[in-house]
């Protein structure tokens, strides 16, 4: 991009923003090893764990070959998002948010591993890694820092371990076939509650794929564009059962926060919630107000991967489920269907931009 | 008005070379003996289409079966996958009317010309 490119896109972005999902990648597990215990070190050299395999299962190959950009690949190799100094070239510096919000889809991909251990093992070294890494070397950065859920207690006992380092913003809760209502949960909720942190989630490439990992509904997708199609199900399924199973009502202080779900699928859930709630109450009475009382209060979904569609369209949406206090930006930079901050949310009135692009997701993520 | 831009050895087959017009910024194709001109960014999302070789694609056909075809003529954008046919600069498949502007090649024994 040369010089003249930079500085259009710069005029464009005046208004301050902050970027609730951006994608980091380490290429080699031995950049790890410096962050786990020798022993751990040598059985991952010894297995030639493959740290690229945490990814997108097999099974539901991106028709391009990737999801990340292919403009997105560091010149001096590795995967995309890889190169912190590319990445500031390539996105940080000409957008220039005012916060970006580093999500470890590595981490997030521990779903397809069993054994809590080595789960723990490995998320710990990422949540170390970036921490010391990458938090350092711009002043937007932050992270989310991952706790899989294999092992409740040693999850809660990570958040502890690291929720108050610098540049912590939020719990990365990758999802297992159990809905994050279930009390299965419970000690994850009460640690990020107890550390300020919200809890967020995010698709991490095993759903429909590994044995453990959340199931699609309905069944099992025969090609990555529909499963792709289908993934908000997860989301959907999770936030109701949040919900009905009175998650908010164990912990009033909690903020989940859905990322990379999309949110054009919610204001339906939220009448069908509401109208459920008005006949049924009595089947979950521990829910004491409407659902969507608790979504407004509780939860915030990212924008990404917003559809294509007429902007009158989706901001006549977006009036409608009052997005303005429900929504923060992000751009899922680098991946193949990233929402640059330039060309999406057009047409929105200063006001909803401004909550959208920035204030919800700082007081969400207590930045 | 026509401007020279390079000989036509200069241009790597199925890659595309950015040239300047003014404020337009125009990549110039080069598939088999055949030359184009498109604008550089998509205009979906405004993703730059420089970094990427002109290819094919899967035609329609019929349920899983997959018939690959338009060889060198398909612009992927990098980040949307959307699809153009470099020759025109229109949207492969579907009614969008969304498309990459295209601007007249003129190739003159070995001297490539831009015509604006």
């Amino acid at each position: 991009m040369d010089t003249a490119e930079r500085a259009d896109l710069g005029r464009k972005s005046q208004w301050t923003y902050i970027d609730c999902d951006v994608h980091p990648w380490v290429n080699d597990i031995k950049q790890l090893h410096p962050y786990m215990p020798n022993s751990w070190s040598r059985r991952f050299a010894n297995q030639r764990f493959n740290l690229n395999s945490l990814k997108l299962a097999e099974r539901y190959v991106h028709p391009r070959g990737s999801t990340a950009r292919s403009d997105a690949k560091p010149p001096g190799g590795g995967y995309p998002g890889s190169d912190l100094g590319f990445m500031r070239e390539q996105y940080i510096e000409v957008y220039r948010p005012e916060a970006v919000i580093l999500i470890p889809q590595q981490a997030n991909s521990l779903v397809s591993l069993v054994e809590p251990e080595q789960v723990m093992t490995l998320a710990r070294a990422f949540n170390d890694f970036f921490i010391e890494t990458w938090l350092p070397r711009h002043e937007s950065l932050r992270c989310a820092v991952a706790a899989p859920p294999h092992h409740p207690q040693k999850a809660a006992a990570e958040i502890r371990r690291v929720g108050a380092r610098k540049g912590v913003a939020a719990v990365l809760l990758p999802l297992l076939n159990i809905l994050m209502g279930s009390g299965y949960y419970d000690p994850i909720y009460e640690a990020a509650v107890d550390m300020g942190l919200p809890v967020i989630t995010h698709p991490n490439g095993q759903e429909g794929s590994a044995l453990g990992a959340p199931v699609l509904a309905g069944g099992i997708q025969n090609t990555y564009n529909d499963r792709f199609v289908n993934l908000s199900q997860i989301a959907q399924s999770n936030l109701t059962s949040l919900i009905f199973d009175g998650t908010f009502e164990k912990f009033p202080a909690l903020k989940v926060g859905f990322v990379e779900y999309g949110f054009t699928w919610l204001l339906p859930l939220l009448w069908k919630m509401d109208t459920v709630w008005k006949a049924l109450r009595i089947d979950t009475p521990w829910v004491k107000k409407a659902p969507s009382e608790y979504v407004y209060e509780h939860v915030k979904l990212t924008t990404q991967p917003v559809e294509d569609v007429k902007p009158q369209d989706l901001n006549a949406l977006i009036r409608m489920m009052n997005g303005q206090d429900l929504l923060m930006y992000s751009s899922d930079y680098p991946h193949w269907d990233n929402d640059m901050p330039t060309r999406v949310l057009r047409g929105l009135d200063e006001e909803t931009k401004q909550k959208v692009l920035h204030f919800n997701a700082r007081a969400f993520y207590r930045l | 008005m026509k401007h020279f831009i390079g000989k036509t050895s200069e241009f790597p087959d199925n890659q595309s070379r950015k040239v300047a017009a003014g404020k337009k910024r125009i990549l110039v194709w080069k598939t088999g003996n055949r030359f184009f001109a498109t604008s550089e960014r998509c205009p979906h999302q405004g993703a730059p289409l420089g970094t990427v070789e002109l290819t094919g694609t899967m035609l329609p056909s019929a349920p899983k079966q997959f018939v690959y075809g338009l060889e060198g003529s398909v612009i992927q954008c990098p980040w949307h996958a959307w699809e153009f046919d470099v020759r025109t600069g229109r949207r492969i498949f579907g009614e969008d009317e969304r498309c990459l502007a295209t601007y007249e090649i003129l190739v003159e024994n070995d001297d490539v010309y831009i015509n604006i």
